[in-house]
Parts: C-alpha cells; structure tokens; sequence
C-alpha cells in the first residue's frame, strides 16, 4: 500500500489543503457539507490500523478509492478530481461542515419549522373563531334568549288574562258553594304583572330602537289591562259573592215567610170553611165568617203568600241572570210583586204578625237595596262586559306584541346566524389551512425521510453493511463504493482501508499456509518414502524367503520319500525287535542268566536306538511337513468359523498334548470370551493352527520357566484368553505369564526359521506360519511382551471376509 | 218552592254522585278486599286510633223532628256505653258526635261534610230524614264511609246503587204503608183509604208506598192532601179530606202537624180510622195527643221499648237507665239503641284492622244477628236489615199499646 500511495497522489491532484471530500465527490449526492476525518471516530479507527498521522490519514483515506489490490481506475480517479473542484470550491465558498449531526439537525429542523407554522396558522385561525364566537356568545345569544323568553312571557301573558276572566266566570256561574275553585288562579295576577315587568325589563337590555320600543310599549299596555282585568275580576268576585249571600238570605226569608202565611193562610181558610178559630170555639156563623172583611184577609194572605214567593224567586232567578234586558224585566216584576206584598199587607193590617212584615221588608231589601240582587247583579254584569273589553283589548295588544316580538327574534336570528356564518368560515379556513399545511409537512416530511434519510443515509449505512458483512464473509476482493463527505463517508473509506489492510494480511496468511503445507507434505513424502524402502526390503527378504522356501519345499519334497523310508523301516524294526523279545521269553528258561541279561542289554539297546531313530525321523519329517507346510500356498476352503469354539478345543488340545508331554505340566487357564465374537470366514484347519501353536507356545515357556533352576516355587503357568469384538473385528489376546521375550527378539519374531528353542523342539516356522495365516485372512498378528513379564500375542481378524493382504509366500 | 228540597244543585250532585257511588260500589264489593278503596292516599282509615273509633250523628236535635234525633242520639249513646263498659271493641273505645241539622237539608250536608272532612269520623250514625239523607248520603258515599241506622224508609238509601254505603236496620216506608193497608183491608174491611203527607220527599215517598200498596191490591186512594213541611197548617187538609169521605187516613207525617190534624179532625167530627207510619214521633205524638190521641193508630219497626220479655229491650232499658237515668224508653231511642248495637257487632267482626271497605263488607256476612227479639240480616245487594213492621196503639191515657192485629 505504501507502494501505490505516491502513485495515486501523482494521479489526481488534491490539493493537500482541501479536505479529503473533494477526491470523492459522489456527483449525485446532493447535501455536500464536509466534514474532517480527523474529529471523528472513524479517523481514529484508521489511524490505529495504518498507524499514521491524522493528516497521513487524510491523505490514505483517499486511497480507498484508487486502489483495489489491481490496477487503479485511472479513468475514475481523473474523473473526481474534476467533480471535485467544483463542489469544493462550492463547499469552500460556504464553509459548510458536512456531517450526520449536521444533516440530522437540518432535517429534522426543516419538519419542525413546518410543524411551527401549521401551530401558528391554527392558532391565529382559533383566534379568529373565538373572537367570533365570543360576540355570539355575548351579544347574540343573551339577545336572542332575551327574544325568547319575552316570547314566552308574552305567550303567557296573552293567555292569562281569558284564563283568569273565564275562573271567575265560572266562580259564578256556581251557585254550589262546594265546587272547588283552584287556589292558584288568583295569584297569577301578580305573576302576571311580573311577567309584564320582566319583559320591559329585558327589552331594555335588548337596547334601545324601534324593535324594543314596540315590545315596550305593548307590555306595558299589556300590563295595564291585565291591571284592570284584574280590577275587574276582584269586584266581580265580590259582587258574586254578595249574589250568593242574597241567594242564601232570600232563600230564608222565603221559608220563613212561607212557614208564617201558610199556617195564616190554612187558619183562615179553615174559619171560613168551619168558623172556628181555636179548638175550643163555637163555630162562627156564615155570615161572620163569610163576611167580606175575611174574604179580603184571606185573599190578602194569598196574596203576600204569592207575592211574597214571587218575590223570592225572582231574586233566585236574576242571581244567576246572564242577560242584562232580562235583569230589567226581572226587577220591573220584582217592583210589582212586592209592591202587592205591601198593598196585601196593608189590607192584612194588624191581624198580620209583626215578623211577616219584617220579612216582607226583607224580601224587598233583598231585592232592591243599594247592595240588592238586581243593582248588584246589574253591575255585575256590567263588570263581565267591561272584561269582555279588556279581553278583546288584550287580544289585540297581544297580537302586536307577538308581531313585536317575531320581527325582534327574527332580527336576532338573522344576526346570529350571520356570526355564526362568519365563524364557520373563519372554521372553514382554519380547516383548510391546517390541512394543507399538514399536506405539505406530512409530504415534505415523507420527502425529507426518503431522499436523505432513505437515500442519502441509510442507503449508504446499508451499502455499508452489506460491504462489512461481505468482508467478514470472506469476500476482501470486492471495493467498497460507499460515497459522502459525512461520518457515514468516513467509515466507508476506513473500511476500504481496513478491507486493503485485511487482503494483504489474508494473502500472507495464504501463503504461510502453503508453505506449512508444503512442508508437512514433504515430511509425509520423506516418511513415505522411508516406509517405501522398508517394504521395498521387506519384499526384497520376502523374495528371498521365498525363493528359500521354494527351495526347501524342493528339498523337503525331496527327502520326504526317503524319510519315509527310514520311518517305515525304523517302524518294522521296532517291530521285530518286539517279535524277537517275545521269543526271547518264550526261550528265557532255556537261556543261560549271562546270555539272557546280555541279550536283554542289546535287545534294550536297539530298542533305545530304535527309538532314537524313529523319534529323530519323525522329527525330521515334522520339519519337512513343516517346511511344505509353509511352503504351501493359501488354500483351503473358508468357513464360517466358531472362534470361541475353535480357542476352547485347540486350548485344551495343547494342553493335554502338553500334559501328554510331561504330566507334571500344571496351568491355570483364564478364559474370558465375549459372546459377541460370533464367526469369522477363515480356513478352520490354519486358524486352528495359529490358536494351538500360539497356545503351545504359551505353555512350553511357561513350562521351562517353572522348570528353571532358579524358579519360584509358587509359580505356576497361568494363561489368559480373550476374545473380543471391537470396531468389526475380532480380537484375541492370549496372554502366557512365561519368562517373556526380549526385545530383540520381538522384532523376529516372526520371521521364519527363528527360533529360540533347541533344535529339538522347533523349526522356527510356527509364528511365521501363524503370521502369514492371520494376514492371509486379512487380520493382523502382533506379540506384546517384556522379560520377566509373560508375553502376549494379539490376534485381529476381520468379521468380514477380506482377502487382506496376501500371504507373502 | 223554595223552602222544601234544594232542586237542581243536589239533582245535578245526585248523578254525578250516583255513578261514583257505582265505582265505590264496585270496588267496595271486590271479595276479601280488605284495603281501604277509598283510604285518601293511603292514610290510616279515619277515625279510627288505637283506642277508639269515632262515629258522627247529624240529624234533627231541634226543631219539629227534634225528638227523633235526640231519641237516636240517646239511643246510640247508650248502646255505645254498653259496649264501652265490656271494654269497647278490640281495644276501641266507641265514641259520639252529634250535630244538629234542625231537619233541614242544607244543614244536614254542611254538617256530614264537617264531620267527614274536620271531624273525621269513621263513619255516620244516627241520622234523621230523607231529605237531610238524600243531601247527606252522596257526600258519605263519596268518602265510602258507612251511613248507619237512617232514621228513615225513603226507598232509595235501600238501592245498593243509589246509596252503596248505607246500613239500614228498619224496614222501609213502603213495607210499613203495605202493611198499613194490609192491616186495614184485612182486618178491618176497610175499603176507602185516603192519605195525608208532609209535602216533601218523605211525605212523597210514604205516599208511593200506600199508592203501592193499594194498587196491588186492585184498589185506589180516595182521597189526599198534603200540608208544608215545618208547619201546623193542617186545616185546610182535614176539610179536604173530610169532603174525600174515607174510612182510614193514613198519615205521612210529623208528630206536630199530625196531632193539630187529629184534633181538628175530630173537632169538625171527622173520624176515620187514622194511621201512622213510625217516623211521626209515636212518644211526643202521644203526649201531645193526650186524650184526645186514643185510637190513633202507629206501625212501628222496631219491638215494643218496654216489651221485656225481649232480650234486646232488656239490654237496652238497662243501656238507657245508666245513660239517662229517667229517660223514658220509646221507639226512637230504642231505634238508636239496635243502631249502636249493630255497629258495635259489625266492628267486632270487622276484626282490628279495620277499614271503612272492611266494615261494609264485613256487613254483607251478617246473617240473623240476633239481639233477641229483634234480629238483623244483610247480605250483597241488601242493605236493609229488618223487615219487621209492628203495630202499636194510643190508649186514652196517652200510653201506647202494642197490636197484633187491628181487629
């Protein structure tokens, strides 16, 4: 990097001067304000991964750009330049310092200012409609409610006066004293006249004008005539009372004028019928009692009777006379009636009792006094005239007072509504305005969100991160093309940085690597290659074992027939040695002592060696079959194969054929076999052999050992089998605690013809014929052991069949 | 005429007041309704308190028929004493008031109204006449108080419709003119019979009665004549009937009137068998009579006040002695007397809640209630609790005499 640094600073031409904005300029941003990478976070950051000085900084930072692991873009670093000289300029000209906090805070700001003049609109617009409904509430509702209810007490007061006009009415018309009159209809009145006054009172508030001045008028126009319906009604009420006293009054006075003429009356008739006055009277004669005189008292008595009830009657008659024509007829015929009562009385005299004129006079009075039934009822009926007036007046009034009141709440009403008009279009406006203000700012603000906030920062930051998280993919190859001259600007170009840093870092890494590798592989090829060799000697003895072997089978097979031979002529020596001897017996008598004891020396002696010769024949045949034997090249059929059955009966064979040996031999066998051990595919008769020969093996060390002069008398051979399955394979481990093998030996152990025992007693082809049986079966045959420490072979077979690795002939 | 009835006002009350009374009727006879119908506003039934329960008498304590209502008001005051004494009814003491109405009908309802409005009583007792009861009884009938023992037999305070909360014990006018008749036409063969009545409603009704009574028996009044409530002025009425010619006169009317009748009657020797009907006031026509009064002829309906072989005059001459001692027994106390009972034995029935629905219908379940020699029966639709008419004779020595029969 340190390289290409200088390289770019020849390209373009920065002046060192400006800040690192003008080498980037992205054309399409539209905010420039600059920011220095020297106050922010992100400059720091660069600093400690290249560590330079912040101004050196600058200058890297302008690298991100021109670099890219390759080729510089030449064509885009000539480009920017140019962009760049005029946006720097530009920027220089206003000093305008771009950073987030920056942009933020316009953004934000310009939504604010909105915000703040769609509240000031609203407000002036509440303004506005609470002036307005202020003067409604002041001005135009009290009037109009003022309007109302002198409506309402107008309304109340037109129907008052009829109402209390038609109670009294009925009042007289009642002659019943019983008939219930509401107590409530005489104090409206006052109520009434109240209603007046308020309604004077409340036009005034109404102002003065023609409006109120009408309303004015009439209600105290009203008022007064309820005053003096009122007036009218309260003597109308008295002067129906008085009737209905005269009623009641005259009503006595008829009874007792009626309870004084008619006994008068009957007496009198009697004594002009009878003569007889009192029940102890002679009766009068015709003459006396039939004189005029008593025609004219009787008559007169009639008379005042009829006139008299007359009288009484007309007065009931006008109390409830309705008709002022009537009244006067009524009182003419009252006049004659009781002036007839006082003609008759006249003639009556002083036969008449004081109390009948006194009702008479009474009746009369009743009749026509001052305070009589015909002035009062006159006049009362006067008065029910006098309110019919007031009535019609009332009526009349009413009217223009209604018409007063219509036109004053119309008035009113077309006031209100104008107001209210205006405030529902001061409302209106507002309305609007708030709307179109909450348009623009809602709009203005969504402009704002998706071209910087959308676009400018968060398309970046998300270019940003998408780069950071390609980086941290694996990904170093890809440039990152984050533009802006903010925070957001400087991060990109750190990460270029750190991305450049990062690709140098992983390419050494690269080829640390390789080399690691390349040399581990040569570490792997050298051992190989020794491991090569080793084999390629081991092949090399094979091959020379084998062509041994070929050559021993070859002389084995040679001498196998002349062994034969030997055995079989050894045997039937024996055999007639044997006949010889039983001869000898059958002629012992005979036989001199010296002659017998010499012939049983040399009948013994060839007997031994006989023996001998059998026993080094057979030996010498054993070793051919043992040379053929492992000459002979894998054959056999393969079986499924018991092993546990198979380590039981060879263990047990070469222990008896030990104890066949030499009974002496003891052994104490451990036998510990895993059921799972199952079969294996092997030839029977090989893998026998490996198993007994191993055994054998075991027991013969084990044997010498116990056998050894300088033996622990408590030893005992101890043998341990175990047979085991693990991982697909069969093992079997037998363990002998003999006096071990030494280490050199281990090694070849298996080699053929090695042995360690006396020439007697092994060919040293066993192990190595165990060997290439185990590895001819695909399993491996390997030995474990120390001096002193018993030894132990392990035998791995695979459970399934393999071919293994070929026998090594 | 203007001293008679009041006319129209009490005409026009009477229909209003006949189809109330149907209402109250109609809810008075709902079965075991116990609540008071007519309780104003649910209030505690007037008159009555834990210790007493208070009766109202308007009637005739002066004037012409005062002995009638002064015999009632003794009568009832002494049955009440009576029952007093044994420790009132359910714990209540009966108590009286009285008001005097003079006979006069404007009066009686002025008086009814106080005693129902200010006085609250429980309900009337007592009263006297028929035209003070057809001014009264509309007004009772209204509250739904009882109208008990109406010293009269006008016609109507028995027609459960036209007087639903009246409790009459006598028989009625015309079962007592039935009687008369009967009496006359069988007993003493008399075939012209003439009539003199008081000119008012009773006098009205007692002459329906005998007009009845005679047209069912195929027969018809010979003669008749009337004379002015509150007045003696007979004369003209015994020349009247003296030309009519009959053999009985029977009289409607009051003891005053009647006995001025009597006395011309024989002065101008008219002399037909002359008969009474109980309101006339038999004791005071007696006494005023004197001699003078032997023959005159009385039905009564209640038993001879001094018959003591009765159980109920008993009681009652003791009831009367410790009321007043000296009193003399006579019918119209004795009246008085069966009225207090009867109430008495109808709150006793009526048991301790007791409403004014309560007592009416309580009345409806009595059956023979026997004061012993007098019993009274009632039941739905009869509001009359004896049928009984007796007949009852002036002695020249002024006493009266028990009959059987006019024979």
């Amino acid at each position: 990097m340190a390289d290409k640094e200088p390289e770019y600073r020849q390209d373009g031409t920065p002046d060192p001067e400006a800040s690192p904005a003008t080498a980037e300029s992205p054309p399409e941003s539209e905010e420039q304000p600059e920011g220095s990478g020297g106050l922010s976070i992100v400059g720091a950051l660069r600093e400690a991964l290249s560590g330079k000085t912040p101004l050196s900084a600058e200058e890297s930072g302008a690298e991100p750009e021109g670099t890219d692991g390759g080729p510089p873009d030449e064509p885009e670093a000539a480009a920017e330049p140019a962009a760049a000289e005029k946006g720097g300029w530009f920027r220089r000209k206003f000093a305008l310092r771009q950073s987030l906090r920056v942009q933020i805070a316009a953004g934000l700001g310009a939504a604010i200012v909105f915000t703040l003049i769609a509240s000031i609109i609203a407000l002036v617009a509440f303004f506005q409609v609470g002036r307005i409904q202020r003067e409604i509430n002041t001005e135009h509702v009290p009037a109009l409610t003022n309007a109302v209810q002198i409506g309402q007490l107008a309304t109340s007061l037109a129907a008052a006066a009829p109402r209390l006009v038609a109670e009294a009415r009925n009042r007289q018309l009642a002659t019943d004293p019983e008939t219930e009159v509401a107590p409530d209809d005489s104090v409206p009145q006052l109520d009434l006249l109240e209603s007046a006054a308020r309604i004077i009172e409340l036009s005034s508030e109404l102002g003065a004008g023609e409006r109120t001045a009408g309303l004015r008028e009439f209600s105290e126009a009203l008022a007064g005539n309820l005053r003096d319906i009122q007036v009218s009604v309260e003597s109308g009420v008295v002067l129906q009372e008085r009737l209905g006293q005269l009623q009641e009054a005259t009503v006595v006075r008829s009874r007792e004028l009626n309870e004084l003429i008619v006994p008068l009356l009957d007496d009198q008739v009697f004594y002009m019928a009878t003569g007889l006055r009192e029940l102890g009277d002679d009766p009068a004669p015709l003459e006396v009692r039939g004189a005029e005189v008593e025609v004219m008292y009787q008559q007169a008595l009639s008379a005042v009777d009829a006139r008299g009830n007359l009288a009484g009657s007309l007065i009931a008659d006008v109390v409830v006379q309705d008709d002022l024509e009537l009244v006067e007829t009524l009182e003419e015929r009252f006049r004659a009636a009781t002036a007839g009562t006082f003609r008759a009385l006249d003639t009556i005299g002083d036969r008449a009792p004081r109390q009948l004129r006194e009702t008479l006079d009474a009746i009369y009075e009743l009749g026509l006094a001052q305070d009589g039934a015909f002035p009062v009822r006159r006049e009362y009926l006067a008065e029910l005239r006098n309110q019919l007036g007031y009535l019609a007046r009332n009526e009349s009034i009413t009217d223009s007072l209604e018409v007063a009141v219509g036109t004053l709440t119309v008035g009113l009403e077309q006031e209100a509504l104008a107001a209210t008009e205006q405030s529902e279009a001061a409302l209106n406006l507002g309305r609007s305005l708030l709307v179109a203000l909450n348009v623009l700012g809602i709009s203005s603000a969504a402009l704002i969100l998706w071209l910087f906030v959308g676009r400018f920062l968060i398309a970046r930051l998300t270019a940003l991160s998408r780069a950071m998280r390609r980086m941290a993919g694996g990904d170093l190859e890809t440039r990152i093309e984050v533009r802006g001259q903010d925070e957001v600007g400087e991060m990109a170009q750190a990460l270029e940085v750190f991305r450049k840093h990062a690709l140098e870092v992983q390419r050494l890494n690269l080829v640390e690597e390789l080399a690691t590798r390349v040399e581990a592989q040569n570490e792997e090829l050298a051992k190989t290659l020794e491991d090569l060799e080793k084999a390629q000697d081991q092949m090399v003895m094979q091959e020379k074992l084998a062509s041994l072997g070929q050559l021993t089978a070859g002389i084995a097979h040679e001498i196998k027939n002349p062994l034969n031979f030997v055995n079989n002529f050894a045997d039937i020596s024996n055999e007639l040695l044997e006949d010889l001897k039983e001869e000898l017996e059958t002629v012992k008598e005979n036989v001199p002592e010296e002659s017998l004891a010499e012939i049983e020396d040399i009948s013994g002696d060839l007997s031994g060696n006989l023996e001998r010769i059998v026993h080094h024949g057979k030996r010498a045949s054993s070793i051919v079959y043992g040379m053929l034997e492992h000459a002979r090249k894998e054959g056999g059929e393969r079986r499924p194969t018991e092993i546990n059955a198979m380590l039981e009966e060879y263990i047990a064979l070469a222990f008896h054929s030990m104890r066949a040996v030499d009974s002496r031999f003891q052994m104490t066998i451990q036998k510990d076999f895993s059921d799972d051990v199952g079969a294996v595919e092997a030839v029977p008769q090989d893998l026998s052999r490996v198993f007994l020969n191993i055994v054998t093996n075991a027991c013969q060390a084990t044997f010498e050992k116990q056998l050894a002069e300088d033996s622990d008398p408590n030893y005992q051979p101890e043998l341990e089998v175990t047979s085991r399955k693990e991982n697909g394979e069969i093992e079997v481990r037998i363990k002998d605690n003999g006096p071990g093998i030494p280490e050199e030996h281990l090694k070849k152990i298996f080699e053929p013809f090695f042995t360690t025992k006396d020439t007697d007693k092994g060919t040293g082809l066993g192990l190595s014929l165990c060997h290439d049986i185990v590895r001819g079966h695909g399993g491996t045959l390997a030995v474990n052991s120390e001096v002193g420490n018993g030894a132990e072979f392990v035998i791995t077979l695979p459970t399934s069949s393999s071919g293994g690795a070929e026998a090594g002939s | 005429m203007p001293g008679g009835e009041g006319p129209s006002p009490v005409a026009d009350r009477r229909s209003r007041a006949g189809w109330i009374s149907l209402l109250c009727l109609a809810a008075a006879l709902i079965p075991g309704s116990r609540a008071p119908a007519f309780a104003q506003d649910g209030e505690p039934t007037p008159g009555v308190s834990p210790d007493r329960v208070l009766f109202g008498q308007s009637a005739a304590l002066s004037g012409p028929a005062a002995a009638l209502g002064q015999g009632m008001r003794l009568g009832i005051q002494a049955a009440f004493a009576e029952i007093n004494r044994r420790g009132g009814v359910h714990g209540r003491t009966l108590e009286l008031v009285s008001l005097d109405d003079g006979y006069e009908p404007e009066a009686a309802l002025a008086n009814t109204r106080r005693l129902l409005q200010e006085e609250n009583v429980f309900a009337l007792i007592g009263p006297v006449g028929t035209p003070t009861s057809r001014a009264a009884e509309p007004v009772v009938a209204q509250a739904g108080a009882p109208y008990i023992g109406p010293f009269t037999g006008a016609e109507f305070l028995r027609e459960p419709d036209e007087a639903p909360t009246a409790v009459n014990i006598r028989a009625s006018y015309f079962q007592e003119t039935d009687e008369m008749v009967e009496r006359l036409i069988e007993d003493l063969g008399v075939s012209r019979i003439a009539v003199l009545y008081q000119d008012d409603s009773y006098g009205n009704a007692g002459l329906t009665g005998v007009r009845m009574a005679l047209s069912s028996r195929r027969r018809e009044l010979s003669g008749l004549a009337a004379y002015q409530r509150n007045t003696t002025a007979v004369k003209v009425a015994v020349l009247e009937l003296r030309r009519a010619d009959p053999e009985a006169v029977i009289i409607i009317g009051a003891y005053r009137p009647v006995a001025e009748f009597v006395r011309w009657a024989r002065r101008i020797d008219f002399n037909p068998i002359l008969m009474n009907i109980s309101f006339v006031g038999s004791e005071a026509l007696a006494a005023d009579l004197g001699a003078a009064g032997e023959g005159v002829l009385i039905t009564q309906v209640v038993p001879f006040p001094e018959d003591n072989s009765l159980r109920v005059v008993r009681n009652y001459r003791d009831a009367l002695r410790r009321q007043e001692r000296g009193a003399p027994p006579s019918f119209v106390s004795l009246e008085g007397y069966i009225a207090g009972r009867l109430a008495g034995e109808v709150l006793e029935r009526a048991g301790p809640e007791l409403t004014r629905a309560g007592f009416l219908e309580t009345l409806t379940t009595i059956r023979n209630l026997d004061f012993g020699g007098f019993s009274l029966t009632y039941g739905r639709g009869d509001t009359q609790g004896s049928d009984r008419v007796f007949l009852t004779r002036i002695e020249a020595n002024g006493s009266l005499r028990p009959l059987t029969s006019l024979r």
